[in-house]
């Protein structure tokens, strides 16, 4: 699984211009179904972070947490997420 | 993409999860607009029919390469060599004007130039609206004298022609000099078969 983590990580960094997009969709599917089956609080914290780009004290004070809840509540959404991912056992 | 400092310092011992932080930033990110391939090949192929239309406007006619096709046809005729065979020469045609002391004219300005072809025939258009023509027009008038010149291997001709410019064409007038003596011709307004009968 690490592998194709690592190629989806790499395209959204080179940004690569011909890359075709159904290529990447069955991953892309599956990882938006594993966004919604997180927690809600997960899930919150995890998109606001890494959609809207805010920082862990905006979000703690979004949804009422401290700084670290927040950043613990991040790494337990994106933990979740890996096992969801391993369950549905997606390859590239 | 910029990557988060706080999300690269959470989980700098954590490439898995790293890799899935990006995967979500990438999936979830606002898509930006990736038209269609098939409405491209469309576009591309409009555009290309478009320009093939418009370069087909440029080169029209019988041989006739005139410079400015979208201008009124000033002079229409015919280069014809020795032997009345139709001759390749360039044809241009200029203003009339009289040289100071003589009774002659002499060639002013060039209005424009062009290629006989392999048929001998040419046009030459011009827009009255552009110089030197327009000069020409506001001191002296709508009716102009010009004379054309075609310059072949085998020679040099002249003809004098007259034009009323009216309602943005270029009208018939007589002829106003008489052609001089030369190997090669220029006939105006040729017929089909003209060049036979010569």
């Amino acid at each position: 699984m690490l592998a194709w983590l690592y190629t989806v990580a790499r395209r959204r960094f080179t940004d690569e211009p011909t890359r075709r997009a159904d290529d990447y969709e069955p991953i892309a599917g599956a990882l938006r179904d594993a966004i919604a089956a997180l927690p809600g609080g997960q899930a919150q914290v995890v998109l606001l972070k890494l959609v809207h780009g805010r920082t862990f004290a905006e979000i703690g004070a979004e949804v009422g947490l401290t700084e670290a809840e927040a950043k613990m509540r991040f790494v337990r959404g994106l933990e979740r997420l890996r096992a969801e991912l391993s369950e549905t056992g997606v390859e590239p | 993409m910029k990557r988060d400092r706080e999300v690269l310092d959470l989980l700098r011992d954590e490439p898995e999860l790293l890799a899935i932080a990006d995967a979500v930033a990438e999936t979830e990110a606002p898509r930006r607009f990736r038209p269609p391939r098939v409405l491209i090949v469309v576009v591309t192929l409009g555009v290309a029919l478009i320009a093939i239309v418009v370069a087909s406007q440029w080169d029209r006619g019988n041989g006739d390469a005139a410079v400015e096709t979208g201008a009124p046809i000033l002079v229409r005729g015919i280069v014809l060599g020795p032997d009345c065979s139709p001759e390749t020469a360039r044809v241009g045609v200029f203003v009339s004007q009289p040289e100071p002391g003589e009774q002659r004219h002499v060639l002013g300005p060039e209005i424009a130039s062009v290629r006989s072809g392999a048929d001998g025939r040419f046009t030459l258009r011009a827009d009255p609206a552009t110089s030197p023509l327009r000069e020409r027009v506001r001191a002296q008038g709508p009716r102009l004298t010009m004379i054309v010149e075609a310059l072949s291997t085998d020679g040099t001709a002249y003809k004098g022609v007259s034009r009323l410019l009216a309602r943005g064409r270029w009208w018939e007038g007589q002829p106003s000099h008489p052609a001089e003596p030369s190997p090669v011709r220029i006939q105006l307004n040729p017929k089909d078969g003209m060049a036979a009968r010569c």
